[in-house]
């Protein structure tokens, strides 16, 4: 076998074993990106053949998972979010600032119960996440679905673990508004 | 003295209820983790607050629609991979 037959087939072996096996995180994640099945099978076509175009800057065996979700949230960053930027898509981490006070209190100001939450239908929490702007339901995928940790999500984002503490925390706050505000309207109870 | 009455004497609830989303979010070491839950079973309040975020964490999990990528899709890549491969 030559060199190239070599490296031919372990780039083979780690498609198979590293990389495939992410893409329907990859594609779960690319769909509540874009909400947009075409856009996001794009998007993960795009990861992996730039994956391929960059696995020399891969190491074997370490975080296969990580390194493909931030090749993906940068696609989604640089090439797709320009071209379907609407005027009211605003990064709101220019100017919401993080505030030590609300996240002292851990549940900030927000009047729930468990027992809210556990009503709670699929649907109504799948809108919820995804009318948060991308930049909070970045976060709250990677964390809270993904289960990245706050370094992965830091590296993968490209902001300090500071920031990914803000934001989730931000965003949490802005989830649970808009499930009480659901809550109420379908008339679930909050035990007291 | 103990240990329930030396646990209530530093329980501060401000400061347990920062750590509570550390605790959900797994980022805390096994000895911190076994000291917050030890902490929080002896304040009904803090333990409201905590049963509170671990339910609304485990509904974002749950309740979110999982999407599987097209069989055919990924076969697509596959082939298309393979083929940059070979060049």
């Amino acid at each position: 076998m030559t060199t190239e037959e070599i490296i031919k087939k372990e780039n083979e072996t780690v498609f198979e074993q590293e990389f495939f096996p992410t893409a329907d995180a990859l594609y779960n994640f690319a769909f509540h990106l874009t909400y947009n099945e075409d856009d996001a099978h794009d998007l993960v076509q795009d990861t992996f053949l730039k994956s391929y175009r960059f696995i020399n800057s891969y190491e074997r065996g370490t975080n296969a998972k990580a390194w493909l979700f931030k090749i993906l949230k940068n696609s989604f960053i640089n090439e797709y979010r320009k071209k379907s930027r609407t005027p009211n898509e605003v990064d709101y981490e220019d100017y919401i600032a993080y505030q030590d006070s609300d996240e002292a209190t851990g549940i900030g100001s927000l009047d729930m119960r468990s027992n809210v939450f556990q009503n709670m239908m699929g649907d109504e929490i799948t809108t919820a996440i995804n009318s948060l702007p991308a930049d909070f339901r970045t976060v709250i995928l990677l964390c809270d679905v993904e289960d990245f940790s706050y370094e992965e999500i830091a590296k993968i984002v490209d902001i300090p673990i500071g920031t990914v503490r803000s934001r989730l925390h931000r965003a949490r706050n802005m989830l649970k508004d808009q499930l009480r505000d659901y809550a109420k309207t379908k008339g679930i109870k909050e035990i007291r | 003295m103990d240990d329930k009455q030396r646990l209530l004497d530093r329980h501060n609830c401000e400061q347990l209820m920062r750590k509570v989303v550390l605790m959900l979010d797994g980022e805390m070491s096994e000895v911190e983790e076994k000291d917050f839950l030890a902490n929080v079973s002896i304040c009904n309040h803090c333990l409201e607050s905590y049963n509170i975020e671990k339910a609304f964490k485990e509904s974002i999990c749950n309740g979110i629609e999982r999407k599987s990528i097209s069989p055919d899709v990924l076969n697509s890549i596959r082939e298309k991979i393979k083929s940059q491969l070979g060049d």
